[in-house]
Formats: structure tokens, C-alpha cells, sequence
């Protein structure tokens, strides 16, 4: 019961947070001059600790056929799930809840642009954000495994906005 | 070029740069006097004499301090012999016909070349040799829809490449120990992003980190004992250390931001990182045992990668300028920094030993650059799409 009320706080203020993440982000005080207070050591939504990995499990043989069509597309350099993209989360926690033994892995991926490490953080944030909406949605935590692929797996190599716009995304694979 | 002279270029660099950024008038001061010293190369006798005559031309081609010239412009002829045991060397002035450096190094041809090549940088050029450092990289090996890294080494002329790893997976972010014999790197071997580290000198390697989510960004501390990362395993990446045995691992940072690429302080009490919590990628500095993290000012909004000097003194960024990504450098002790390529699509510097030139990579290519004169040479080692090269100094 107690989980149950947890998570349904964090599926509102998840609601809101996503709504608005540019804003909360940097929250009052934390501007980019430098002098507000940084680290404040608030984690709302993040913090919730991943599953333990199942090393019977090879990220390689996911299938990501079967919910590609609920790929999640972002915006440049961002990880917030933007309106258009929440009827596609909707419909994947859907789909969990009538096939309450699939387990999934997210895939968090970034276009070419800026560096190869930042966006390995980049594409994690994406995975992150995807598993966190879930959650919010009712889905269990330990269902969901992350992994980021930063940008060495590009749908569309091509380097044009078009292709970039493509690469930006996260992808849900069924654990198999 | 004295000291005295390089010193008063760096000062007059500094300057110029102060001036641009506070844009109070001031006198113009034009910088002269930074052209390459000519040298001519004799071709170098004995069994190895003709390719050490070949990497001694391209190191000192590559230091952007000099440029090999035929004798009669030449300020300085060098010659020598080499063999499998060593190179035997000398330098004459041709000014006065005064031998101005003469020794013997050993260790075989190439290391031998590289000692005598940092023997010249050192006596004519004033500026301390480092071409006896190793450079690992990164290459792209194969592309489509699941293209492989994999981590090579080399010496920092080009030459003497190895593949060190043969996992047909993706490899990413190696960094080398200070001491050159271990490599921590991200591989995707189990099919998740692990940091494994490998020993060069047993010829192994083994997973350390292996937690939930994403293990990335290793970087030794200088004692070698322990390693910076940035894991994902509590739900958003953070910064943290762990033993490099691995085991259970100490929480620096807790951030709404991505934390990724940490560098550590020479004597191992700061580690300096990039962070996006205030929206954008920005470095700062954090206590190597726990602490407040401190943003460092580096002009720009947009500043990845961090590389700390040798000697403490300097951080190496990426950054994007006017849309670009180029390299820059922070002096710590004043605050100052300043871009130090010329041309966008710069990123991944890591400093040589000494404080002064560091290698990076430009369009799949790593070149090597003097921060001082900004001059930067592609490094011809014979591999395609290379990317994020580490220095052993």
C-alpha cells in the first residue's frame, strides 16, 4: 500500500516535472552566471535504482521489433519526453500491463553532435527519462533496464537534420 | 629560441588574449619571432639508419617547433647512426661548426630516435622532449547498423601501431594510468557499457565495474589505485570512485545533470568533471574524498572533456565556439583561457608530458599541437576514424 501511494506520487509529480524539465532542471538560484547555488542535492524523480542486471541477458538479443512503432523521439541536446511522445509511452505501459511478464531494456541514443562521452551520458538520460515516465504511469521499476548507446548506433548515418532528428531517440527492446 | 624569448611569447600570447577579453585599450603589440627553427637531417648511418632517419624528421616535424631544411638554410645539421641497440647522435651549429649535442640512446632504433628527437627538442628548442610518450586511441573498425571500436596504441610520432583489443564490440574512452601500463576503457563486451582496465604488461584484462545502467568515463588517479566514473546504477549518471580492483564505489556527485568524462589533479586531490545541471555542459571541480563541486569559468557555456597538465597548471577542454567544437585552455593559477586550434571539429585533447602540447582528433584523424604557437600536425599512423586519444607520459 505504501508503494502503491509512493508511486502514485510519483506518477503526478512526474507528470508535472516533465511537463516543464527545462525549468525544473535548473530551478530557482542555479542560473548560468555561476553564482547560484548548484548541486542542491534534490533528485525527485531520478535516484530510483535500477534493477540488478541479468547477466543471462544479452542486451544484443532484445527484441526491438515488436514496440518500435512507440520509439520516442527528442529534441536536440534534451531528454524531456515532449507532448508528442507521451501517447507512445501510454501505449507501451499498455502494453505491459496486458503482458505482465515482459521485462524491457531501453535504449537511449543522441545524434553525432558533441562529444562521444557526453552523449553516452546523453542517450542514458533519454533511457532514463523514458523508464521514469513509465514508472509514473504505473509500470514496475524492475521491469525496465537502460542501456545508452550514445551516437554509435544512427538509424540514419547521414550528417543533415533530418537524419539527426531520426537518431535522437529511445527505443523499448522486449528482454528475451 | 631561449627560455627567455618562449617565456616572453607565452606572456605576450597571454596578453593578447587578456586584452581581447576585457577589450580595454591598450597598446598593439604584434607577436614576432614565432617561426620553426630549420634543421637539415643528414640521413643516419648503421642497420636501422634509414627509418630512424624517417621518424627522427617526423618527430621533430610533428613538435611544430622545427622544419627540416636543406643544408644551406639549415641552422643546425643533425647526424648520427642507428642499430637494434640504439641511436648514437650529434648536432652541429652551423653558425660556428660547434657541436652543440652529442650522445648515445639506446633502448633499440625507434626508442632511441624518440630520446635523441626529445634531446633536440630540449637543447635547441628549449621546450622539454616527449616523444617517448605512447598515444591509445580509439578507431572505428567496421560501420553499419552496429559498428565496431576498438582501442589501439601507438608511439606519438604514428608509429608502432597495436590493436589491443579484438572484441567486436564497441570500445570507448580509454585512458591511460600514469604510470603507462594499465588502460581503463568502456566496452560493451557483456553487452551492457562495463569499465574494464587493461594491464599492457601482462597482457590481460578485467571487467571492474560493472554496475546497472551505464559504467563510463574511467580515469586513474595518479597513484593508480583508484578510479573515477560516472555509473547510472541509482537511477541518473553520477560521478564516483572505486577501487581499480573494483568493488563498491563512493558517490561524488547528486545531480539532476548528466556527469561524465572526469580528469584528476596530479597529486590527486581534485577531480575535475563535466556536468549539464545548470542545461548545458560545463566543467567543474570537485574534492577527489566528497565535496562541493565548484564550476570553473571557461568562457563558454558549452565545455566538455576536461584533460588536467602534467604539472597541474592547465585544464584542456573542448568547447563550442561559434557553433564549433575546439579545443581551449584554462590556466588555473589566473582564471585566463583561450582557444588553442584554428579550425572546428576539434575535440578529445590530452595533454603530452610536458604541459605544452597535446594530441586530439579532427575529423576521424588525431593530430598533434603545440598550445603555445597553435601550430597542429595530423599524426600519419596509418588508421581510419580515429577518436578520443589518450597520452601515457
Amino acid at each position: 500500500m505504501k508503494h502503491t501511494l509512493t508511486w502514485l506520487i510519483l506518477a503526478l509529480t512526474s507528470a508535472a516535472f516533465f511537463g516543464c524539465a527545462k525549468d525544473v532542471k535548473r530551478g530557482p538560484g542555479t542560473g548560468p552566471d555561476g553564482t547560484g547555488a548548484i548541486f542542491d542535492n534534490t533528485d525527485p524523480i531520478y535516484g530510483q535504482t535500477l534493477p540488478e542486471r541479468d547477466e543471462s541477458f544479452h542486451p544484443e538479443n532484445a527484441d526491438y521489433t515488436t514496440l518500435s512503432a512507440y520509439t520516442v523521439y527528442f529534441a536536440f541536446d534534451n531528454f524531456t519526453i515532449a507532448p508528442s511522445e507521451r501517447g507512445k509511452l501510454e501505449q507501451t505501459a499498455q502494453y505491459l500491463a496486458t503482458n505482465p511478464a515482459v521485462r524491457i531494456i531501453v535504449a537511449g541514443h543522441t545524434d553525432e553532435r558533441g562529444t562521444i562521452q557526453y552523449n553516452l551520458g546523453l542517450g542514458e538520460r533519454r533511457a532514463n527519462a523514458v523508464r521514469d515516465y513509465l514508472i509514473g504511469l504505473g509500470v514496475s521499476g524492475s521491469r525496465i533496464q537502460t542501456i545508452s548507446y550514445g551516437e554509435e548506433r544512427p538509424v540514419d548515418p547521414s550528417s543533415n537534420e533530418a537524419a539527426w532528428a531520426k537518431n535522437r531517440r529511445a527505443q523499448a527492446g522486449i528482454i528475451r | 629560441m631561449d627560455r627567455f624569448s618562449l617565456s616572453l611569447i607565452t606572456a605576450i600570447a597571454w596578453l593578447t588574449w587578456s586584452t581581447l577579453l576585457s577589450a580595454q585599450p591598450t597598446p598593439e603589440i604584434t607577436v614576432t619571432g614565432q617561426t620553426t627553427i630549420p634543421v637539415a637531417v643528414t640521413p643516419l648511418t648503421g642497420t636501422q639508419g634509414k627509418v630512424a632517419t624517417r621518424v627522427l624528421e617526423r618527430c621533430l616535424t610533428l613538435s611544430g617547433l622545427f622544419r627540416i631544411a636543406p643544408q644551406a638554410e639549415a641552422s643546425y645539421i643533425i647526424s648520427g647512426q642507428a642499430t637494434d641497440s640504439g641511436v648514437g647522435g650529434s648536432v652541429q651549429d652551423t653558425s660556428n661548426r660547434s657541436t652543440v649535442l652529442q650522445g648515445s640512446y639506446d633502448g633499440g632504433w625507434r626508442p632511441g630516435t624518440q630520446k635523441f628527437a626529445d634531446a633536440i627538442l630540449s637543447k635547441l628548442a628549449n621546450v622539454p622532449g616527449f616523444f617517448t610518450n605512447k598515444v591509445a586511441f580509439v578507431s572505428q573498425v567496421s560501420g553499419g547498423s552496429k559498428p565496431v571500436k576498438e582501442i589501439f596504441v601507438m608511439d606519438m610520432d604514428g608509429g608502432n601501431v597495436r590493436q589491443l583489443t579484438n572484441d567486436g564490440v564497441l570500445s570507448l574512452g580509454p585512458k591511460f594510468s600514469s604510470d603507462g601500463q594499465r588502460i581503463a576503457y568502456t566496452s560493451y563486451k557483456s553487452g551492457y557499457p562495463d569499465v574494464w582496465i587493461i594491464d599492457l604488461a601482462a597482457g590481460n584484462k578485467r571487467r571492474v565495474a560493472f554496475f546497472p545502467g551505464s559504467n563510463l568515463g574511467p580515469a586513474f588517479s595518479p597513484d593508480g589505485s583508484t578510479l573515477s566514473v560516472v555509473l547510472s546504477k541509482d537511477g541518473n549518471t553520477e560521478l564516483y570512485t572505486i577501487s581499480a580492483e573494483g568493488g563498491s564505489p563512493n558517490r561524488l556527485t547528486r545531480t539532476r545533470g548528466t556527469e561524465s568524462r572526469p580528469t584528476w589533479s596530479p597529486d590527486g586531490q581534485q577531480i575535475a568533471f563535466v556536468s549539464d545541471d545548470r542545461g548545458s555542459p560545463q566543467i567543474y571541480l570537485t574534492p577527489a574524498g566528497g565535496g562541493a563541486p565548484r564550476l570553473l569559468q571557461t568562457g563558454s557555456t558549452y565545455s566538455t572533456e576536461p584533460d588536467w597538465s602534467p604539472d597541474g597548471k592547465l585544464i584542456a577542454y573542448s568547447t563550442r565556439a561559434a557553433g564549433q567544437t575546439q579545443i581551449a585552455v584554462l590556466d588555473l593559477a589566473t582564471g585566463q583561457h583561450r582557444l588553442v586550434t584554428e579550425a572546428g571539429g576539434s575535440e578529445s585533447p590530452s595533454w603530452t608530458s610536458n604541459s605544452r602540447h597535446l594530441v586530439f582528433t579532427k575529423g576521424g584523424q588525431l593530430h598533434l599541437l603545440d598550445t603555445v604557437t597553435k601550430r597542429a600536425a595530423p599524426i600519419d599512423n596509418g588508421v581510419a576514424n580515429c577518436s578520443e586519444p589518450t597520452v601515457a607520459r
